[in-house]
């Protein structure tokens, strides 16, 4: 697959991030360094006049003059300089163009960081319900969710027989839900709402575990990704872009969800992910060795504790595969205020840059726990 | 007096510390960075010199003397794979041992250092590093440099 190059240079607070996207990619970086901003630029670049249309559907007006504030969030208009260039494969994006980017579908489905709580009271809002404070990768995620909810000719929701590969109910069962169910249900004032079932006992949404708040708008989203039966993705997308998937989740349950990205790449999906989780990285050094040693495919379902199977061979030969393209980056301060993005894909444990080698700041921390344990030791040696 | 013989009693390993980096053999030197060679004002092959009276037991390789911070360093070029770890820890128990009848009241190896002879093979998250950090031996990639000695 040939690769995608966003470029994105002086707008707010990113000076200037290069991002040659690859068939799974993954952004690492700070707090605030702008990885959201980025992807979001990745969405509007592609589907423009699919996100005017729906602020259009929503009562808003957006013109050259405001559309930054009702794609990025009201307040974030003087992010955009005259300064402020974005491309997508060498071709402008301009604030005038991006009405006219796409074909009007959705190619790029964003599940962003914001999902649970989007979720008010186990119902999703509509676009138009939520304000235009809200960036609207996550209005449109609400509207999709809503559509799901509203959709439903059957109220349950996990487990679902033919909605994913059994293996993968398994993860999911064992690291989430813990023989729940997750359905729809209508509460004593008759309105339908998520429940968490468990024998006898029925759990609101908000009593649920963190965890359990947040993986369940993920699955959701993934339940559009990968239909049933026999059709590989949905037509028109192309793209999936994935914020944060650890956010609340045991290593058990990110472990269980990142084998549902492999499905999403194996599928034809282009994802795209933030994290800022050590075990999403370990993750993508792992592939990078098995690659490079054109190591058989039983040992990627080997590293991520399932057995082997004829249903997972596909998937994992698929990202073994030289042809699909793996890609890592940083994004960093360079200068205060200044963020620039740094290709890490190799994620050399030994490599002399420390963003590659410290995976861009994720390790850096756990190493001065481990530095100071270190000289202790080292210091009683001397001492004795 | 040079940093290794400063913490030797004066005895036969004392007389096998060697100037600069001499006693590495020419295919460890790879591992330390040219910029610090200058600053190690002696070496001693700790593997060779006990290999007569211990050629039973792990040995570690090298004594680098710091002479920028006064202090001796310990450095191991080793496969650098998760299943050589407890190899590399067992060698670091041997050497204090062996050492411990040679070294003067009250003083020791400052720090160390596993470099890496191949290709690394374990992830720094894995924890393969806090294994390392509880025995006290930092895992520095294939080669030696400045920021280690920090």
């Amino acid at each position: 697959m040939s690769s995608t190059r966003l470029r994105i240079q002086n707008f707010a607070h990113i000076a200037d991030a290069s991002l040659e996207l690859g068939d799974l990619t993954v952004l690492v970086g700070a707090q605030g360094t702008g990885k959201s901003l980025a992807l979001q630029w990745l969405k509007a670049a592609l589907d423009g006049k699919q996100i005017v249309r729906a602020l259009q559907g929503a009562g808003q007006q957006p013109t050259e003059k405001n559309i930054i504030d009702l794609i990025f969030g009201v307040g974030m208009n003087p992010a955009w300089t005259d300064q402020t260039e974005v491309s997508l494969n060498g071709k402008a994006v301009t604030r005038k163009s991006i009405s006219r980017r796409g074909d009007g579908n959705e190619s790029v489905f964003f599940i962003p960081a914001h999902r649970a709580s989007l979720i008010s009271d186990g119902w999703a809002a509509q676009f138009q319900r939520i304000s235009t404070d809200t960036p609207v990768v996550a209005r449109m995620f609400s509207q999709n969710l809503f559509d799901l909810f509203s959709d439903r000719t059957s109220s349950a929701l996990f487990p679902r027989e033919r909605t994913l590969k059994e293996v993968y109910r398994k993860l999911i069962d064992d690291a989430v839900f813990h023989h729940g169910e997750v359905g729809l249900e209508e509460d004593q004032q008759h309105n339908k709402r998520l429940r968490l079932t468990h024998g006898e006992s029925k759990l609101p949404f908000m009593t649920w575990t963190a965890g359990q708040r947040e993986f369940t708008p993920l699955l959701l989203g993934l339940y559009h990704l990968l239909p049933s039966r026999k059709i590989p993705k949905q037509k028109g997308i192309d793209w999936v872009v994935i914020e944060e998937p650890e956010m609340g989740l045991h290593p058990q349950a990110v472990t269980a969800f990142l084998l549902l990205v492999l499905d999403l790449v194996w599928r034809g999906y282009r994802v795209v992910l933030t994290t800022h989780s050590p075990v999403v990285l370990t993750m993508m050094w792992a592939l990078r060795v098995l690659r490079e040693r054109k190591a058989r495919w039983q040992l990627v379902c080997s590293a991520f504790g399932v057995s082997p199977s004829q249903q997972l061979k596909p998937v994992a030969e698929a990202i073994l595969a030289s042809r699909c393209s793996l890609r890592t980056y940083v994004m960093e301060f360079a200068q205060p205020g200044r963020v620039h993005a740094k290709d890490i894909s190799h994620l050399d444990p030994a490599a002399e840059d420390d963003a590659e080698s410290g995976w861009g700041g994720l390790t850096a921390f756990t190493s001065n726990f481990t530095n100071a344990v270190r000289a202790a030791v080292s210091e009683s040696e001397v001492g004795e | 007096m040079t940093p290794i013989r400063s913490i030797l009693t004066t005895g036969t390993l004392s007389q096998q510390v060697k100037p600069g980096l001499s006693a590495l053999k020419s295919t460890d030197k790879k591992h330390v960075e040219d910029a610090i060679r200058q600053r190690f004002a002696d070496t001693l092959d700790i593997d060779t010199a006990f290999l007569q009276t211990h050629a039973a037991d792990n040995r570690w390789d090298y004594l680098l003397g710091d002479e920028e911070s006064s202090t001796v360093v310990a450095l191991e070029p080793h496969s650098a794979k998760s299943d050589e770890v407890s190899t590399v820890i067992k060698k670091k128990q041997k050497a204090l041992e062996q050492l411990r009848p040679h070294l003067k009241a009250g003083k020791g190896i400052h720090r160390w250092f596993w470099v890496a002879s191949g290709t690394v093979q374990f992830p720094n998250v894995d924890k393969v590093e806090k294994r390392l950090a509880e025995h006290g031996i930092t895992f520095v990639g294939p080669i030696l440099k400045k920021k280690h000695l920090r």
